[in-house]
């Protein structure tokens, strides 16, 4: 913690107080539930990001990785009565061996065939949860998860959900800054450039795509269970082919292989279907065009790589 | 570091407004002049059709309301948001609906899935709700702000079944939807026909909206030589599979579910759903006064005859408004008076509401004959 940068007080502060500040508006638990779900989504694009913009692997199904988290913790919580406490961790790594299982077999392929296949992945993941009825409850989804306990206090309203949130996104975001601004980010991207050079000096690629897999399917864990436990409800129907296309379109609008992108997209992807609600049925088209207008003019994302300082770019400029 | 210090400055002003600003804030709205009523339903998305409907009826509620002068001279306004028929998005509408402290019931939401996700955000901000088309047995134990004016798949799937048992049908065969609601439906009607000693022949799943060939399901339903087949999901594959069916030289009765009630199981099947019994709570061409006016006044305002889901969303919205008019705008007071409610004649029929919420109506008995639903005698 040398350099702790001047903006990152007055936004910690900022992050801080913002409980306080929405309570002036009269919708106030709204403004709640969505920097809640803003939360979440960082967490899930990021570990994304990982997978699709550092190690370069085009990956279709993380809404499935999203879900086992999410699934893992409502069931341990509901039928074993764990502790959100265990259950946190115990998804995320429950997770992580679904991550390292699927990226074993599938590393071997590239691009589009890959894509193919985690996209089916994604597919069986949530046939699973429709249809496996005595561990899921099928499409009936697992209603009534309890609310996380914090010794005698109940995490119950949406501002304790906010700070529990906030608290797990900031500490993801900083694992994940220090795993990415490493040697191992920095061999990821050897080999999203170019596996035979990385071989070449050393650098295994089956193994940093494995790792890659493993680390982004944890991360997704670690959203699902904060999800589980913020909505008080899990249902196939959250986990569809959708949700795999919406993370993918918050790493690439954001800018992929870049942590402030990742935070951007997934902010504004989650507050603009919200705030376009005004325009009602024409909401979603909206923003598609917005999507499509910014793919076509600024193709590298609101915040692209090409402004990231360490590893690759700000390296060799100085 | 001149911008850095701008920026905290800023940051500090804007917590020192917040913290001002609180302390006038939390009165809530109870002196306006409006009253809101919350609609959550799935205006985009898969179920958009019914969304639709469901938005239609409750905004004829609102404007014959006020049109008979709104509630104690206040006027009603209907604050309508989209649920897309996600379980995700039902949690973030149910959460703006209840932080507008202006809004003191909501009608929703309409899947089963939907209800279910916003029921903790309803019951814990104790703000009613009642849905419309939520029918999954599950939606009993939401909670007490949790209410429908659409009786429980249990309560039809046993009605169908006492039906059947009635028609001497003994081996029945169940084609369902592979969603909450055909799984939960196929559940509570085998259960209920076993117990009237009906013999249920098979069981067969299809995916909604993903199944267009029933042949493979079809012809093993026909190796079991059922009496009769009862049909668990929605009108789309009903027609369908009635008319595969005909196609396949399978001449069998159908039975079915209050969802199939809709003329586009007719417009769809054609000839092949001829014969179809189902029981409907509201009928159209019903006698019942209150059903006619309602039919007229949306025919005159929408060009179109009234779907089953826009009279529930018209009884649903009623309802509140009449908690409201008797008990007083006031949320735990809305949910005093319907905890209480018997007796309620809406459009769907007689409403009481039981100690879960469930709404407990007789439906009508009806069959496909010449091309129209009528009521049926045996």
């Amino acid at each position: 913690m040398k350099r702790i940068k001047i903006w990152a007080i007055p936004a910690a502060i900022l992050l801080l107080m913002l409980p306080f500040v929405v309570q002036m508006f009269d919708n106030a638990d709204f403004l709640l539930r969505i920097a809640v779900m803003i939360g979440i989504y960082i967490i899930l694009t990021l570990s994304l990001n990982i997978i699709v913009g550092y190690a370069g692997q085009f990956a279709l199904g993380h809404a499935a990785f999203y879900g086992i988290g999410a699934y893992t913790a409502a069931l341990l919580m509901v039928n074993y009565d764990v502790s959100f406490w265990l259950a946190l961790p115990a998804a995320a790594i429950v997770t992580g061996f679904f991550g390292f299982l699927l990226g074993t077999p599938v590393m071997r392929l590239k691009g589009d065939y890959l894509g193919i296949v985690t996209l089916g992945f994604g597919e069986i993941v949530r046939l699973i949860f429709v249809n496996w009825i005595d561990l899921t409850n099928g499409p009936m989804g697992i209603p009534g998860i309890p609310a996380p306990s914090l010794g005698s206090y109940t995490l119950g309203s949406n501002m304790d959900f906010y700070y529990l949130v906030l608290v797990v996104t900031v500490i993801s975001v900083l694992i994940i800054r220090r795993i990415v601004q490493s040697g191992f980010g920095l061999n990821l991207l050897t080999v999203r450039e170019d596996e035979i050079a990385a071989e070449s000096i050393g650098i295994r690629p089956m193994k940093y795509k494995l790792l890659a897999f493993t680390i982004g399917a944890l991360f997704a864990g670690v959203a699902g269970a904060l999800f589980a436990v913020t909505a008080m409800f899990v249902s196939p129907d959250s986990f569809q082919y959708v949700e795999s296309v919406n993370i993918l379109a918050m790493v690439v609008l954001g800018g992929t292989a870049s942590i402030p992108g990742s935070i951007l997209g997934a902010t504004i992807l989650t507050v603009a279907p919200e705030a376009l609600r005004f325009i009602s049925d024409y909401r979603l088209i909206l923003l598609g065009l917005i999507i499509v207008l910014m793919m076509v003019y600024k193709p590298s994302g609101f915040w692209g790589e090409s402004k990231r300082k360490r590893n690759f770019f700000g390296m060799t400029g100085r | 570091m001149k911008k850095a210090i701008t920026l905290l400055v800023t940051a500090s002003l804007f917590v020192l407004t917040a913290c001002g600003a609180n302390g006038g804030s939390s009165n809530g709205g109870s002196g306006s002049d409006i009253i809101k009523i919350g609609l959550a339903a799935p205006l985009t998305g898969a179920s958009a059709q019914d969304g639709e409907s469901i938005k239609k009826g409750a905004e004829l509620a609102v404007k014959l309301l006020n049109d008979a002068g709104g509630i104690d001279g206040k006027n009603v306004e209907l604050v309508a948001e989209d649920d897309k028929g996600d379980p995700k998005e039902a949690t973030n509408v149910a959460t703006k609906l209840t932080s507008n402290k202006d809004v003191l019931g909501v009608v929703g939401h309409f899947n089963s899935s939907a209800t279910l996700a916003g029921a903790p955000v309803y019951n814990k901000n104790k703000l009613v709700q009642v849905s419309p088309g939520s029918s999954s047995p599950k939606v009993s134990e939401a909670g007490d702000y949790t209410f429908r004016v659409i009786t429980t798949d249990a309560f039809q799937g046993d009605f169908v079944a006492q039906w059947t048992q009635e028609e001497g049908f003994k081996k029945v065969a169940i084609i369902y939807e592979q969603t909450d609601y055909g799984v939960g439906l196929a559940e509570v009607y085998q259960k209920a026909a076993e117990s009237y000693g009906i013999e249920i022949v098979g069981s067969e799943a299809y995916t909604a909206g993903q199944t267009k060939d029933f042949a493979s399901i079809l012809t093993k339903i026909k190796n079991n030589q059922p009496d009769a087949i009862f049909i668990g999901g929605l009108y789309n594959e009903a027609a369908l599979i009635a008319k595969q069916a005909q196609q396949q030289g399978l001449s069998l009765p159908f039975l079915g579910v209050d969802a199939l009630f809709s003329d586009a199981l007719i417009n769809l099947g054609g000839d092949a759903v001829e014969g179809f019994l189902l029981p409907g709570f509201f009928n159209v061409d019903s006698d019942n006064e209150k059903t006619k006016a309602f039919v007229d006044a949306y025919t005159a305002e929408y060009n179109e005859v009234p779907g089953t889901y826009a009279a529930y969303a018209f009884d649903a919205t009623n309802i509140i408004a009449e908690a409201i008019k008797n008990n007083g705008a006031d949320r735990e007071k809305v949910q005093e008076y319907l905890s209480t409610l018997k007796g309620y004649e809406g459009v769907t029929g007689v409403n009481d509401f039981d100690e879960n919420g469930d709404v407990l109506k007789n439906p009508e008995k009806l069959i496909v004959q010449d091309g129209k639903f009528q009521t049926y005698t045996k």
